[in-house]
């Protein structure tokens, strides 16, 4: 049911728009066409349609850890954090999903390392040493390595505590090191006087002194060597001739083992011989004790005859 | 019979009487609150969709879109190079240039461009509507009271009102703002592209890989939401300001203003709740 058009002289015209209804229609569609995908492009660009593969990294603390983070592997990301959960005994469970076209990268012998720096978001790297190590497979559970910068300030702060409190015992008036400085001074100070570093060295003058007329009489000594061991008719010359000699002996030493090698080589013949000999003893030893149990036989033969035989029926009482 | 019912609603909207000053806003809030239900209500029925009605709403459209869009592509363009510019050499001097990107398009497209969408129509077109509405309201009152048959009712002008006149401008203002915001963003994800990577077609992984990051699916619903809800807003207050004009005997440029500053008012409340729930 229309009513009746209420327009009056008061109401302005309606504008007027060529094809409006198409153009409206085609502007809706635009929206739309561009509103879905847009949401179809942030639905690729989640991975929503990516084919993954599960891997859970275990930690002992996820901060900085937050869904949608990358999985890098030499900066390129090959998956991103699923979710963060607590496990039973206290650790944290991060559930990645790996891209399986990516999952190559992964090996068994891979690591995972979680970098916390002070600017910026943490970071979770993959390692792998070598390609040629086994696939990485579905749903492994590996720890992850964690370097926080955050971390270790207390302990530098510390360390440089510790530093600078050496460093302040090092420079005090008393040190030891100032000491050995004082010392070193003196050291040095010995060392410009008549017998140079020496003097330093062994305390005193007296010292240096006695230390070089030490190595004056050394040297006399040593020359008078010389003259008796390597001079004309010396220690030297003698050895020599006693060395010639020896020579001679050997030689003759030589002679007397080839004569008695002669004497071994008869002596191996002579026991081959025996050993012949022995041999024909055994067959005659056996003849003769054939012919032994022959006469034995004969001997027992004619005293089972008359008149040698005996009664050797036993009669009973 | 569904004009009628409409009708039966809109009787109500209007007050009869000014509400005291601490409570004014909150009553006008009210009532803009209904009359936004209302709207949504005939936008739904297919009684609304007269051949007459639909060529209005497709006018409507069609002027409030050409008169705000190419003015805002161009502005959102201009505002999303200086903006990607700035972040990108500020965030390459702090060496953080890993960031940048992620940045730009959490602030322009998630922040700034549904939120400038919004002012935008609201200044271009939502003062238009409403003074048109007033006026027309107002001419319309004039005819009723001074000149109607006494067999029409009030409440079936009023729903001839909405259906002629105030739906097709509330439905106008709604589409531009989604159109901007949609174009606006489509044009500052392209910017930011191009700001970051130059014109090579090698950072798309890396690019697409970001807005998969910046675009969780909380934020992604907080965004068409918060789209929604401006258009929604942009819509519907200055349209709901016109039609109490006549009642509170207000000047033109007082009720305007007062629709304007309405406006705004819930913007930035739509804005910051959005923010909340992104960020909290």
């Amino acid at each position: 049911m229309n009513p009746p058009d209420p327009t009056t002289p008061n109401t302005p015209p309606d504008p007027q728009v060529p094809h409006a209804e198409l153009k409206a229609s085609l502007l809706l569609l635009t929206i739309a066409g561009l509103i879905v995908a847009f949401v179809a492009y942030v639905m690729v660009a989640r991975g929503v349609f990516e084919e993954t593969q599960d891997l859970v990294l275990l930690s002992d603390n996820s901060e900085g850890v937050m869904p949608g983070m990358n999985l890098t592997f030499s900066g390129f990301p090959i998956g991103r954090v699923r979710r963060v959960e607590l496990a039973a005994d206290g650790s944290v469970r991060i559930l990645i999903d790996v891209v399986r076209k990516d999952a190559q990268w992964l090996r068994e012998t891979s690591i995972f390392t979680m970098e916390r720096s002070l600017v910026g978001e943490t970071k979770i790297r993959a390692y792998s040493s070598s390609l040629a190590d086994p696939l990485l497979p579905a749903g492994a559970e590996r720890t992850v390595l964690r370097g926080d910068a955050g971390e270790q300030i207390p302990q530098v702060m510390a360390t440089m505590r510790a530093l600078l409190e050496n460093l302040e015992r090092m420079t005090a008036a008393d040190s030891p090191l100032n000491s050995s400085l004082g010392a070193l001074q003196t050291l040095t100070d010995k060392m410009k006087g008549p017998h140079g570093a020496l003097a330093g060295l062994l305390g005193s003058e007296d010292n240096a002194r006695k230390l070089i007329a030490t190595l004056d009489r050394t040297n006399t000594l040593l020359a008078k060597t010389d003259a008796r061991v390597f001079s004309q008719g010396g220690l030297m010359d003698e050895s020599h001739g006693a060395i010639k000699e020896l020579h001679g002996m050997l030689r003759e030493a030589r002679a007397s083992l080839k004569k008695v090698d002669g004497v071994l080589a008869e002596a191996q013949v002579i026991a081959s011989n025996t050993r012949t000999a022995t041999a024909d003893l055994d067959s005659l030893r056996s003849e003769v004790e054939r012919s032994l149990r022959k006469t034995t036989q004969l001997i027992d033969e004619i005293n089972r005859k008359w008149p040698f035989a005996r009664d050797t029926e036993i009669k009973l009482p | 019979m569904n004009e009628a019912r409409h009708s039966a609603r809109f009787r109500h909207i209007p007050g009869t009487a000014a509400a005291s000053p601490p409570f004014g806003w909150l009553a006008a809030s009210g009532r803009a609150l209904r009359f936004s239900a209302l709207l949504l209500i005939m936008a739904a029925s297919p009684a609304t969709y007269t051949p007459a009605n639909r060529r209005r709403l497709a006018t409507q459209i069609c002027l409030t879109c050409s008169q705000t869009a190419p003015a805002f592509i161009l502005l959102s363009a201009l505002l999303s190079v200086v903006l990607v510019h700035i972040v990108v050499v500020t965030a390459q001097s702090y060496g953080l240039s890993q960031f940048a990107l992620g940045t730009v398009v959490r602030v322009l497209v998630v922040e700034l461009l549904p939120l400038s969408a919004a002012l935008f129509v609201a200044l271009r077109a939502g003062a238009m509507i409403n003074a048109e509405i007033g006026a027309i309201a107002a001419a319309r009152g004039t005819r009723s009271t001074q000149g109607a048959p006494e067999n029409l009712p009030q409440n079936l002008a009023d729903s001839e009102l909405l259906h002629r006149e105030v739906l097709p401008r509330v439905a106008g203002s709604g589409i531009a703002v989604i159109l901007l915001a949609t174009v606006g963003g489509g044009i500052a994800l392209l910017l930011a592209y191009l700001g970051v990577y130059g014109f090579t077609p090698w950072g798309v992984a890396s690019f697409t890989r970001t807005v998969g990051q910046v675009f969780e699916p909380v934020v992604l619903m907080a965004l068409g939401l918060k789209t929604l809800l401006f258009a929604l807003a942009v819509a519907t207050i200055p349209a709901s300001a016109g039609l109490e004009r006549p009642r509170n005997e207000q000047g033109d440029s007082v009720a305007v203003l007062h629709g304007t500053v309405r406006l705004f008012a819930v913007l930035f409340i739509i804005e910051i709740l959005t923010l909340t729930a992104e960020f909290f």
